[in-house]
């Protein structure tokens, strides 16, 4: 009994020094950060929170905005934090939003913020906004029904369904970091009346210089093997095209360098607008590869136009041919690579129709 | 409490001590030194760990019921065991320094930021004292009770952790790099190499140990371990990051698959690693008294815990640095001399069985 008293008193005192930590906080008094909006003006960051009001009941529940600004992105945040009427907790934070002129400016500082704080996840989808800042964004949605952050997530749930991943997390930027260029793409909202994802913005040192159409993402994923299911219209026919299979391979030879990537994907026929095909498979199949070497063409003449390296090949090279690239990296120059595109497409499913052609 | 211990209870201790050193140490050192060829590091590693197990196996043979200290005498002569035991009291102490130290670490850069070290140190100091009050029996069998679900943990989060796994993070992986992959093996072996410390508690063996069996299936439980969590860091993530991350797999956890559905997903590997620190630190102190107990011939050392409990505390709190020369000091210091205690000791034992065989035959 002694033992148990003595134990019960010692707990007592640990526990006291707890009290002085302040790492405690009640649930009623926390604001659950879900979006996180970063703009920058004339050397001031701004920062803008959606957070779910906890005052709110359960059934309705309700968000509201906040926004404070500072110097850095952490002053912002602070600024903000003391003007809130709860305690501000970025555990629960699922999308960074970057507006056009702190894109600009470099999302470095950002992605160093976030990996920093012990609370946030390293998986947190960083997305940029060209239309608005990500203020106005925020703002303006707060009171809709439909809360953002869920629509941000449809419209990457939607994504994930093309591409077979998303690059634009924090680890994944951070890991861009570590390159020597720090040329890569960020994930680019259209926000013009509904939102959604409407291909990449284009980082060059960090810092965001170019946006890319959706087509031309989409031709920057097939180059990447990162494609999972994409829709093919040809004057003909629709298609839908799977089980995509992409081989990439580096190779350099004397002062040659090339990029070869292999494609083999199965179709599914969708529709068959004209009779001009005529059963004959051998066409569709010649007009589907056309179209998805159309869409990687348009990103090998992106990238031979800017000389952005925003597939990675620096680490490609790298990985292959260390001693080479240790000679040729600081005048490497992607302009002169060589694209070798081989895309290989079978027709393996015409669903309900077995005809090939217009009913 | 029965005072013997098994072989079994023993494994199952140093399996669990060695998990934080296994996903936060052995990647992070492995990446710095050997870049994205750091994992093969570890292979290397474990091929000497495998060494180690064999030494140990080895000896326990050769000198059934006897620990360390008994073997020691019956090699070098009682100075000579007296004199080595001391400096493993030194080192021990280190380690637990050091241990305590990179708990706090830990702890601030994850579940509690703004608790100061004071009070993560004397928290630990505090359980490890109670834990040691019961016997060191009772560490062990708080691992018997914990090393499998911590094992099945660790595969869990592997899986989820291998989202964005990309295998050219892994090379280039040239024959430049050889040198390399040999200075950074130290890192994993002097993690494989802790079961060194089983002679400590050899004479309190319910049986005496004969078979390579456990040992050898540590080593490969480790290894397997150790391996793995240093190709899916290093092949999320790329070296460079993991080699500048204070917690790398735990950065990898925080990215994966499931993060989305628990709100600190990362504590799923911080609870086995504060258990491991804790144990950790049980041993390294029960080392620290059972050398204490033989140089000087004491009874019961635990009236020694007294003393020693506040003096590796206040110790601790004056050899308060930065986080930089802290990991400064593990990997360019300690492990060398952890590599000491834990490869050229052993090896020198078993050369001295090998000469003194007759004499321990009569013995």
């Amino acid at each position: 009994m002694k033992r148990l008293f003595a134990l019960f008193f010692i707990v007592c005192i640990l526990l006291s020094g707890c009290t002085s930590d302040n790492n405690k906080n009640n649930i009623e008094d926390t604001s659950l950060i879900r979006i996180f909006g970063v703009d920058f003006k004339d050397g001031i960051y701004t920062v803008t929170i959606l957070y779910n009001n906890s005052a709110s009941s359960a059934d309705e529940q309700t968000f509201k905005s906040l926004y404070g600004t500072g110097k850095s992105i952490f002053s912002a945040y602070d600024n903000m934090r003391q003007k809130s009427e709860q305690y501000p907790s970025l555990s629960q934070i699922k999308y960074f939003i970057v507006g056009k002129g702190a894109a600009e400016n470099g999302i470095k500082t950002l992605v160093d913020f976030a990996v920093r704080h012990e609370q946030i996840k390293t998986d947190v989808q960083v997305m940029t906004t060209t239309d608005k800042t990500a203020k106005e964004l925020i703002e303006e949605n707060k009171d809709k029904d439909a809360f953002l952050g869920d629509t941000l997530q449809t419209s990457e749930h939607k994504e994930m369904k093309t591409v077979k991943h998303i690059d634009s997390t924090i680890l994944g930027l951070q890991k861009h970091f570590t390159t020597e260029k720090q040329e890569f793409l960020v994930i680019n909202l259209n926000t013009d009346e509904n939102i959604y994802i409407d291909g990449y913005s284009v980082f060059s040192s960090g810092k965001m210089v170019d946006t890319l159409d959706y087509d031309t993402a989409l031709g920057v994923d097939f180059m990447l093997g990162n494609i999972r299911s994409v829709p093919v219209y040809t004057n003909d026919f629709s298609a839908i095209i799977t089980d995509i299979r992409a081989k990439k391979k580096v190779n350099i030879s004397g002062d040659k360098l090339s990029y070869k990537i292999k494609t083999d994907f199965s179709t599914a026929i969708r529709e068959i607008t004209s009779d001009n095909l005529n059963g004959n498979i051998e066409s569709l199949e010649k007009a589907q590869n056309e179209y998805v070497n159309s869409l990687i063409e348009k990103a090998v003449l992106y990238i031979k136009k800017s000389g952005y390296d925003i597939i990675d090949l620096g680490t490609l090279f790298n990985a292959y041919y260390p001693k080479i690239w240790a000679d040729i990296k600081d005048n490497f120059d992607i302009k002169k690579v060589e694209f070798l595109i081989e895309t290989n497409s079978k027709i393996s499913k015409t669903f309900n129709l077995e005809l090939m052609g217009a009913v | 409490m029965n005072k013997t211990i098994t072989i079994r209870q023993i494994i199952c201790a140093f399996l669990v001590l060695s998990i934080t050193l296994i996903h936060e140490h052995i990647p992070k050192s492995a990446s710095k030194i050997a870049g994205s060829a750091g994992y093969i590091s570890v292979i290397v590693g474990g091929i000497i760990g495998a060494f180690i197990a064999f030494c140990i196996c080895f000896l326990i043979r050769n000198f059934p019921s006897k620990n360390i200290y008994e073997i020691l005498e019956i090699l070098v002569g009682k100075i000579g065991a007296k004199l080595v035991l001391i400096l493993f009291f030194f080192w021990a102490g280190a380690n637990v320094i050091t241990v305590l130290h990179f708990h706090s670490l830990i702890s601030q850069n994850t579940l509690m930021p703004f608790t100061p070290d004071r009070l993560i140190f004397f928290n630990m100091l505090a359980l490890s004292a109670y834990c040691l009050c019961k016997g060191i029996k009772v560490a062990m069998r708080i691992s018997e009770l914990f090393v499998t679900l911590f094992i099945l943990n660790l595969v869990f989060l592997l899986v989820v952790a291998m989202k964005d796994f990309d295998f050219v993070n892994l090379l280039p992986v040239s024959s430049s790099d050889t040198a390399n992959i040999i200075i950074a093996s130290p890192h994993s072996f002097s993690v494989f190499g802790l079961i060194f410390l089983a002679l400590f508690y050899a004479d309190k063996l319910e049986k005496p140990q004969t078979s390579f069996k456990p040992f050898g299936l540590y080593i490969l439980v480790v290894f397997l371990l150790a391996f793995f969590i240093s190709v899916v860091t290093i092949g999320t993530q790329g070296a460079t990051l993991t080699a500048n991350y204070t917690l790398p797999f735990g950065a990898v956890v925080k990215h994966s698959s499931l993060s989305a559905f628990f709100e600190r997903l990362e504590v799923f590997l911080l609870l086995p690693t504060f258990i491991s620190d804790f144990l950790e630190i049980v041993f390294f102190i029960s080392v620290m008294l059972l050398s204490f107990k033989w140089v000087f011939n004491v009874k019961k050392p635990l009236y020694f815990a007294i003393f020693l409990f506040p003096a590796v505390y206040f110790t601790a709190l004056i050899l308060e640095n930065t986080q930089f020369a802290l990991e400064d000091f593990y990997e360019n210091y300690l492990v060398i001399i952890n590599s000491v205690f834990e490869l050229c000791l052993p090896i020198i034992m078993v050369i001295l069985t090998l000469v003194k065989k007759k004499y321990i035959a009569k013995k």
